[in-house]
């Protein structure tokens, strides 16, 4: 298995880093909230992993998964329609 | 776990993912995309197999890439005649590939070997490949096969291409090694054993089950002993419906854990026993209704994990990208979500030879039960039961019917078996459908609704913080706009990995699409939806709801699953179902959900959560509640199926308010299906006699209930027995009148 790490977008002239809130100009966490923010692991263009421990009502937010890995998010293509889970397997 | 597009046969950027015990998610770099759901583990190799990939037990991840082997993989099975070296795999374009595991060569075997355009579940058992489709693809204008089924490459019987009637859709087929055989032609979905995803040479001869559906009730059959069984359940809802299977995905019967599997279809999770096979069927019932489209789910960990697939384009400009998410929790979560409440028949309008019995209906479980008899010829059903699932039958009761005249039958509360069976003492053309609820409700001023404190109630002089929603389909981000007295005052995005409010743009376009317009009015009866050329009503909720937010009308009707629609209208949820993407969807199959009395401007779901906007205004932020920091922006988030914690469908309304009403034409339908307690009240300013007809299973036609004798501005009340339903409720009077129909639900 390929052992991703963080590293920079050279490609969009973007940081990973920028998904650090405070470069997003977001406000602070309230103090009640997990200190640890997901992280992102990424090769130059695309999303190769995420981690994270916000959990709420069952649901992991970082583990969503998009039709797209694109590091942008962007997605453009509508022939892909949907990015249902198709099996999920211990 | 893998994801899936809509219909790529020859790969997509859709990904393989591993995740490990700390819920690190990696995406496999091997990965190819495409729609794929195949899972199973070859026991002989010790490799798993899901979708095109091959992994072995170090990790090591071979693919067969859409080069060699193009198709949408649907499912593996053991090889009937070399199962250690080979597998079958299933495509859902109906096409049978045989994969040396070791080697990974492919042979292609058959293209589309029996009918029907949606392949889905395929799985060996006793000498035979099953195979299940859920689709079929009509031609032009409904006539013949669309270019997704190809009679022409099927190799039974080209009779098949001559359907008998509507009801000819997709298949249920076996192969011996040989030859193809068509069990029935009806929609199936999940193959599979005790055995599950991990068969081995031992369990050869262990029962197959197989699930589908008719528009009567789900179908479950067992083969045991070479031969297959039926048995029939009843449906908790019916987006899954339409002819083009689309709207299934992949329902499964998958173990979880501590001996217990679930089966799941149509809404709903059922208990199923793992040893369920003829003359071994106690123990199947239901655990309850669910909002969250599923197409896979396991035990991970001690968690059940709950496969989604929540939001796709097709129908919904809304969503921004196609996403899903996983949701983790435990077997007793599910208990905790939508009651056991659905419906069913064994016969809708069929021909009844006398004297033989019916399969047998699901009944156990279910703590609210009213059956519902109508015949062409005056005939007694005799109904048996089956107490304990061993296949001994006792006489219960019998139902006389007179001709084209309808009759009930209201289970005693007490009243506990696995199956009951109907037979019918005279030929006729006849419906019998079963109507079931449970008592396990949500206490609308129960502990759920704490959940949802942070949301203002109706009523509330200080308005909350109002937005309109939208993923955003340039990033990971929430689009929200802010609202105050309809106009947007402000745009913003939720951070899609810190969630938190940040800068940013929604843009003009999206702002206009995302404004929530009206799909219902209200009158002084009911509410009122247009759908399909019919008009129907349904209950209102707090007085409130008649009119506009304050900062505007709220979002009513949208798609929060994949094709399906949920809608929020005068304070109450409801689950509506679709019939073909991008078509209005269809009311009349409407069921509720939970009514509340929030300010919900709107509401989505968005990296598997979902959103509700009308937080009050000075919440403070909590794991559940995201507060920008200068307070202006607020949502509540949580998972779909919390929506259940709001507390039982409530209303009050009817289809006459003091309505002018003609002799002899019938009101509008007005909802009953979804509701607990049922009071009625009728008043005219004539005396006249109104019938009270009811529309039990959406298909049969209305049937006549009650006739009520009215003393002119006389009030006449009544009290529906405890656990009567039907779907849908009409009135017609005698005589020209003025006239109230008023139904009370609690």
């Amino acid at each position: 298995m390929k052992k991703n790490h963080r590293s920079r977008l050279s490609a969009l002239g973007l940081s990973v880093a920028l998904l650090t809130p405070n470069l997003l100009h977001a406000e602070s966490p309230p103090a009640s909230l997990p200190a640890s923010l997901p992280a992102l692991r990424t090769n130059e263009l695309e999303v190769t992993g995420t981690s994270g421990d916000r959990f709420i009502s069952g649901v992991y937010p970082h583990l969503t998964a998009y039709s797209q890995s694109l590091i942008s998010g962007a997605f453009s293509q509508n022939s892909l329609g949907e990015c249902g889970i198709g099996a999920v397997i211990p | 776990m893998m994801t899936y597009a809509g219909h790529k046969l020859n790969g997509s950027p859709h990904k393989l993912y591993s995740i490990d015990k700390d819920l690190n998610m990696t995406i496999q770099p091997e990965s190819i995309g495409g729609t794929p759901a195949a899972r199973m583990i070859h026991d002989e190799s010790e490799q798993l197999i899901i979708g095109a990939y091959f992994i072995d037990k170090t990790g090591k991840v071979r693919v067969i890439t859409p080069k060699i082997m193009p198709g949408r993989i649907t499912a593996v099975a053991r090889h009937l005649t070399d199962p250690a070296n080979k597998v079958f795999v299933y495509g859902m374009e109906g096409e049978l590939f045989e994969v040396n595991v070791h080697t990974l060569a492919v042979t292609r075997l058959y293209d589309d070997a029996v009918p029907g355009y949606h392949g889905k579940g395929a799985y060996t058992a006793q000498g035979l490949l099953v195979v299940a489709n859920n689709g079929e693809h009509y031609g032009k204008g409904g006539q013949g096969f669309g270019e997704h089924d190809k009679p022409a490459q099927w190799v039974v019987s080209q009779d098949y291409a001559v359907r008998k009637s509507t009801e000819d859709r997709g298949s249920l087929a076996t192969f011996d090694g040989t030859t193809w055989k068509v069990v029935e032609r009806r929609q199936y979905t999940d193959v599979t054993g005790p055995e599950g995803v991990r068969p081995t040479q031992a369990g050869a001869n262990l029962p197959l089950w197989t699930i589908g559906w008719d528009k009567r009730a789900l179908r479950l059959q067992v083969l045991d002993q070479g031969k297959f069984h039926l048995y029939l359940l009843p449906k908790a809802a019916l987006n899954n419906d339409p002819a083009h299977g689309w709207y299934t995905e992949w329902p499964r019967i998958r173990e979880v854990g501590d001996g217990k599997a679930l089966l799941d279809m149509h809404g709903m999770f059922f208990d199923f026993p793992l040893s369920f096979r003829p003359g071994h069927t106690g123990g199947l019932q239901p655990i309850g209704r669910h909002l969250r489209y599923v197409p896979d789910f396991c035990n991970w960990n001690g968690r059940l994990v709950i496969a989604t697939d929540e939001g796709s384009i097709f129908s919904n400009p809304l969503c921004g990208q196609p996403q899903s998410n996983l949701w983790f929790g435990t077997y007793a979560d599910l208990k905790t979500w939508g009651e056991a409440s659905a419906t069913g028949a064994i016969w809708v309008k069929d021909p009844v030879s006398a004297g033989v019995p019916s399969a047998p209906f699901l009944v156990k479980g279910f703590k609210k039960r009213v059956a519902h008899f109508v015949s062409d010829t005056a005939t007694t059903f005799n109904l048996e039961i089956d107490r304990a699932g061993n296949d001994q039958w006792t006489p219960y009761t019998t139902v006389a019917v007179a001709a084209d005249a309808y009759a009930q039958h209201l289970f005693p509360a007490d009243f506990d078996a696995q199956w009951v069976r109907v037979t019918a003492t005279q030929a006729c053309t006849a419906s019998v459908a079963f109507s079931f609820s449970d008592t396990r409700a949500h206490d609308p001023k129960g502990p759920g609704v704490a959940a949802f404190a942070a949301l203002a109630d109706v009523g509330e002089t200080a308005a909350p913080l109002t937005h309109w929603l939208s993923p955003d389909k340039d990033s990971r981000n929430l689009k929200v706009a802010t609202v105050k007295a309809g106009q947007v005052v402000g745009e913003n995005h939720l951070n899609s990995e810190s969630l938190l409010f940040t800068e940013g743009k929604v843009g003009a376009d999206l702002l206009k699409m995302m404004k929530p317009t009206q799909e219902f009015s209200v009158d002084a009866a009911s509410v009122v939806v247009k759908s399909w050329g019919q008009t129907l009503r349904l209950p209102k909720g707090d007085a409130a709801f008649d009119q506009p937010f304050a900062e505007g009308w709220p979002r009513d009707v949208r798609e929060v699953e994949s094709e399906r629609m949920l809608a929020n209208i005068h304070g109450t949820f409801y689950d509506v179902p679709l019939k073909n993407s991008r078509d209005p969807a269809v009311f009349y199959n409407m069921k509720p959900v939970s009514s509340h009395r929030k300010q919900i401007m709107d509401f989505c779901t968005w990296r598997g959560l979902l959103l509700l906007s009308g937080v009050k205004a000075g919440t403070p932020a909590a794991n559940d509640v995201f507060v920008s920091a200068d307070g202006q922006q607020a949502l509540w988030a949580g998972s779909i199926d919390d929506l259940w914690k709001f507390g039982k469908p409530v209303g009050q309304g009817g289809p006459w308010k003091d309505t002018a009403v003609k002799a002899g034409v019938a009101s509008d339908p007005y909802l009953m299906n979804g509701y607990d307690r049922k009071s009625l009240t009728l008043k005219a300013d004539r005396d006249c006699t109104v019938s009270v007809e009811l529309d039990f299973d959406l298909q049969s036609g209305f049937q006549t209930y009650k006739t009520f004798t009215l003393k002119a501005g006389e009030a006449l009340a009544y009290e529906f027995p405890d656990g009567f339903a039907a779907h849908w409720v009409r009135f017609t009077a005698d005589q020209a009148c003025t006239a109230t129909a008023w139904l009370d639900y609690k």
